[in-house]
């Protein structure tokens, strides 16, 4: 027992060289803090531009998709003008610079979901122009009788065999480029979208992932060779649908 | 899931600059002391000092390694060499018996195969000098080393002072895994050179560590248990409140593993072996009675190893969630990936830096 006790006064003592560098941690403390408060604001400062940018985008696009309502307007009520042609290169035009924007946006969507109000509302905004978009390609298709292919494709961020469904629309649109017209319609959106219900209720739709390719609805995820089939069937002529036997 | 990553990432972050922070005003506080401290081999008194030569198995470098203990600037009759040849099973014993013949202070001996701690404390018990210094077979120690840390021990005058520990550096690095690691050993010397101004260093090198023979005795020699007895050691000197100091340009060369089975297995032994240290004195931690030690040292090395088995296990699943989504992609294209090809546009604008997520 008193050799313990002697023991540990020894060690008291001996330790007595140990300091406590007090004024260092908290320096380095406040020095933390400071770098990490100056990260996030910076962080904030870019997302706000990041926004900004978006929505600046948006509306460029409505802009066009006015120009563009307006010429395809214009044009049918002189309708004893062969006016498709310009109609069609006007519409291409303009889906491509759709598609080359908003197909980030879709597929970083596609991964979490969406919490921030501005973000949501950014988010709602891509949903009705895709709308737009569809319903003027799908007349222009009609009146004009262009040799395209319109998808609406519905999904839902919390269904997991949507990302497979989105990979296979990507690969095709990237194979037929201009001939395809893919339209991603979030159904997360439902609640706040009236549009959506309506389109929902129009085809009829239940799960996800669904497809409505020119009025014809695919339910599940449709597969590659299948979705190649369907398209090649619609459309006229392509290069890519030569090697398929079962063209009609 | 995600979630939690994301608030492991931020400790990491958080605790990585912390403590970057807090070594950087260390340095700039010691900085003048730093010019103060040049090498210096002026000894007034020349100590016996013994050198134990642990070898398992190691007939291609020994020969180099006693060589550069025969070459040490110290006299030969203060020096007394114990090579243990642990139970080896190549030439080892015939190659070091040949090479000891006509030098008095070089003594070997043999027994069966018991560990390297087994093999120290063996030695330990034969060892006559006041100090003591370990060499792993497959190090070489520069001349004036020695002289230094000798030089340490005696401007220091602390009879607390037990251990003094070298520099290491990679011995001629020729591949790519070597030369990171002699980057890596260049910076720790950095690094301890810090912690040893703190009093807060935790490992004793196997490569020359000079130890007080009384003291390292008194503690009961090395532990055989520990798959690394020399951070054990260190831990134990540490809570017995005794000091270690580094001596920063006593260098010491060590041979580097060259291809990544050894060097996994090596780097293996000594995080788990860190692991098991911490825990096995884990009332340090915080402790204020050890000052620095207690405070920073053990709560970082705590820190240190839990965040480094998180990293591991979230850099492995960023790096296969991915990879597992990309295979899957290929799966439902059926590998056909002309079309992403033939469109590839490499086209960075400003906005896709703005759309990209950093957080992820």
């Amino acid at each position: 027992m008193v050799s313990k006790m002697r023991q540990a006064a020894e060690s008291e003592e001996k330790g007595n060289f140990r300091k406590i560098s007090r004024d260092k941690y908290i320096i380095a403390g406040i020095v933390t803090f400071l770098i990490f408060s100056l990260g996030i604001t910076l962080g904030v400062i870019l997302e706000d531009y990041r926004y900004t940018a978006i929505e600046e985008i948006n509306l460029e696009q409505e802009v066009k998709y006015l120009s563009l309502q307006s010429q395809y307007l214009y044009l049918s009520s002189f309708s004893n003008y062969d006016n498709c042609p310009i109609l069609s290169t006007a519409l291409k035009e303009t889906m491509e610079d759709l598609s080359d924007s908003l197909s980030e946006v879709i597929t970083s969507e596609e991964e979490k979901k969406v919490s921030d109000t501005r973000k949501r509302i950014i988010m709602r905004r891509y949903l009705l122009d895709n709308l737009r978009y569809w319903l003027l390609a799908r007349e222009s298709k009609e009146k004009c009788n262009l040799d395209t292919v319109n998808i609406l494709y519905f999904y839902s961020v919390e269904c997991p065999s949507c990302p497979n469904q989105g990979t296979v629309l990507t690969y095709f649109k990237k194979l037929f480029e201009e001939k395809l017209l893919v339209f991603p319609i979030n159904l997360d959106f439902r609640n706040e979208e009236p549009l959506v219900e309506i389109t929902m209720s129009q085809f009829n739709i239940t799960k996800y992932p669904t497809l409505v390719i020119d009025n014809k609805k695919y339910e599940g995820v449709v597969r590659k060779e299948q979705l190649q089939q369907i398209i090649c069937n619609s459309l006229r002529q392509s290069e890519y649908c030569n090697s398929l036997p079962s063209e009609s | 899931m995600n979630n939690v990553i994301n608030i492991l990432l931020w400790i990491a972050y958080v605790a990585s600059l912390y403590f970057s922070v807090f070594m950087l005003l260390v340095y700039l506080d010691k900085k003048k002391s730093f010019k103060d401290e040049a090498s210096n081999i002026n000894i007034a008194k020349y100590p016996i000092v013994t050198v134990i030569v642990p070898a398992y198995n190691e007939e291609k470098t020994v020969i180099k390694t006693l060589e550069s203990v025969y070459n040490l600037d110290y006299p030969k009759d203060k020096l007394e060499v114990l090579i243990v040849n642990d139970g080896s099973k190549d030439n080892t014993e015939k190659i070091v018996t040949e090479y000891i013949q006509n030098k008095p202070n070089f003594k070997l001996l043999s027994h069966s195969n018991q560990g390297k701690a087994a093999s120290m404390n063996r030695a330990l018990k034969k060892a006559q000098g006041e100090f003591f210094a370990c060499l792993d077979a497959d190090s070489f120690v520069d001349p004036l080393t020695l002289k230094k840390m000798l030089h340490i021990y005696e401007h220091d005058q602390d009879q607390n002072l037990v251990i003094v520990t070298p520099a290491m550096k990679v011995y001629q690095p020729k591949n790519l895994l070597q030369k990171v690691q002699w980057l890596e050993y260049n910076v720790l010397i950095l690094i301890a050179r810090l912690s040893s101004h703190l009093d807060c260093l935790y490992v004793a090198p196997g490569p020359f560590s000079l130890y007080r023979t009384e003291v390292i005795r008194k503690l009961g020699g090395f532990d055989e248990h520990n798959i690394t007895e020399d951070q054990e050691i260190a831990y134990r000197v540490q809570q017995h409140q005794y000091r270690i100091k580094q001596c920063p340009d006593g260098y010491v060369y060590t041979t580097a593993p060259k291809e990544i089975k050894p060097f996994y297995r090596q780097r293996r032994r000594w995080y788990l072996g860190s692991i098991i240290c911490v825990h096995q004195y884990k009332k340090l931690i915080a402790n204020k009675k050890y000052g620095d030690f207690g405070i920073m040292q053990m709560v970082k090395n705590l820190l240190g190893f839990t965040l480094s088995v998180t990293g591991i296990t979230i850099a492995a699943y960023l790096v296969l969630i991915p990879l597992f989504r990309y295979l899957k992609n290929m799966i439902l294209i059926r590998f056909n990936i002309w079309p992403y090809l033939y469109n590839f546009k490499l086209k960075i604008t400003f906005m896709n830096f703005l759309l990209t997520d950093f957080r992820k």
